[in-house]
């Protein structure tokens, strides 16, 4: 389409710019074929104003009206048995999800204790390794001082003090004598 | 009709929007609302569809088949900030369009048909012209206005963007998107309508100017 068949047919639609349609208007009065073409396209375009507008048959338009209203009655209730559904399912998940997270809950508390009392009764029949740590500190694991139980915790102890030895010469552990550091200045 | 106006005499419908409106069916299935919005539009998809088929029968199935997608597609499709008479427009243009081209696809396939058999049922589909009912005759008494028929002689391109600018005002931007071309082709369209149209008309007068001098 050459610019000017695009420019009368967007005149005579009213789809121009009021700048456009004012410079259109100007082309117009310069060139009399393009003004000749764009008042028949006018003078046929305005003879479609005469084109009838149809009702629709009125036991038409009332027989659709009710199916309309029957149809969304329909879905509206489709949906709510679906939310309801699904709501109810949900609610139900919820609570199998909570039951069995508290049996869970319930019996691994059962386990814990039945572990800590085996564990508890295990320490007194077996026999302790005392370790040191980093810091020279020794330790004995899972020792247990109560009465009756703590004969063989004594016996290891009295081992482990039988291993250390004696300081024979203090200058060994005696501090490193103080160095002088020299460090640079700027001055 | 009396039905409808029965029903939205309830409350002033007639002043609220068509988006409001749309809003109150889907929300509530109002009865009132729908018929508000059926009279507001229906003359208009109505015509828009009857211009196009240019038979009556069809294009009331069409534009039942409309408005049953418009209810059944409402809640998937139409997005509540869009115009709803141009989501309807689209829906009835859709219709339209793909009922006219069915039927040129049944006019081509029979036309292909070159074996006796086939010929013979062809032929046999063709209505004898001494058994037209009066339905029929009244059909073609509207379809001698000149003007619509002069309208269903364009093809149906150049037709479809006629009618949706008349009756519809559209502009051509949404002229373009309802008809998925661009906003240049659907103007180019609308010129070539109005070419042929006025040629139509200008034959017509020679008709006339011959009948006269006979």
């Amino acid at each position: 389409m050459q610019k000017n068949d695009e420019f009368s047919i967007r005149y005579l639609m009213r789809e121009m710019d009021p700048s456009e349609e004012i410079e259109f208007e100007r082309e117009m009065m310069f060139d009399e074929n393009l003004l000749i073409e764009v008042e028949s396209l006018r003078k046929t375009y305005q003879k479609l104003g005469k084109l009838p507008l149809k009702e629709a048959p009125p036991d038409l338009v009332n027989k659709i009206a009710s199916d309309a209203i029957k149809a969304r009655q329909e879905q509206m209730k489709r949906s709510n048995r679906w939310t309801s559904f699904m709501s109810r399912s949900v609610a139900a998940a919820a609570a199998a999800i909570l039951i069995i997270s508290t049996t869970i809950y319930f019996s691994n508390g059962q386990a814990y204790t039945q572990t800590d009392t085996i564990q508890t009764t295990g320490i007194t029949t077996e026999s302790i390794d005392p370790w040191v740590d980093r810091s020279n500190m020794l330790h004995f694991a899972g020792t247990s001082l109560q009465e009756g139980n703590s004969q063989p915790l004594q016996l290891e102890v009295d081992q482990s003090f039988s291993k250390l030895k004696l300081i024979n010469s203090e200058t060994g552990f005696a501090p490193s004598p103080r160095k002088i550091v020299l460090t640079s200045s700027s001055r | 009709m009396e039905l409808l106006k029965r029903h939205t005499g309830k409350q002033n419908y007639s002043s609220l929007k068509d988006r409001e409106l749309v809003k109150q069916f889907r929300r509530k299935a109002d009865e009132s609302a729908f018929n508000e919005l059926m009279n507001r539009h229906q003359s208009k998809i109505y015509s828009y569809i009857y211009s196009m088929i240019q038979n009556p029968e069809t294009a009331n199935d069409i534009f039942q088949e409309t408005f049953t997608k418009v209810v059944t597609k409402m809640d998937d499709t139409y997005n509540e900030q869009g115009k709803w008479i141009a989501w309807v427009m689209r829906i009835a243009h859709n219709a339209t369009i793909d009922h006219i081209r069915k039927q040129k696809r049944y006019t081509d396939v029979n036309s292909w048909y070159s074996d006796d058999d086939s010929k013979t049922d062809y032929f046999d589909r063709l209505e004898d012209e001494s058994i037209v009912d009066a339905d029929d005759q009244m059909v073609d008494k509207e379809m001698k206005s000149s003007l619509m028929s002069h309208i269903s002689k364009l093809p149906e391109e150049q037709r479809s963007v006629v009618l949706l600018r008349h009756y519809y005002e559209m502009p051509f931007k949404e002229i373009a998107e309802l008809t998925n071309v661009s906003i240049n082709t659907a103007l180019g369209r609308m010129r070539y309508a109005l070419i042929n149209l006025r040629k139509y008309f200008e034959e017509e007068r020679q008709l006339e100017l011959k009948h006269a001098k006979k």
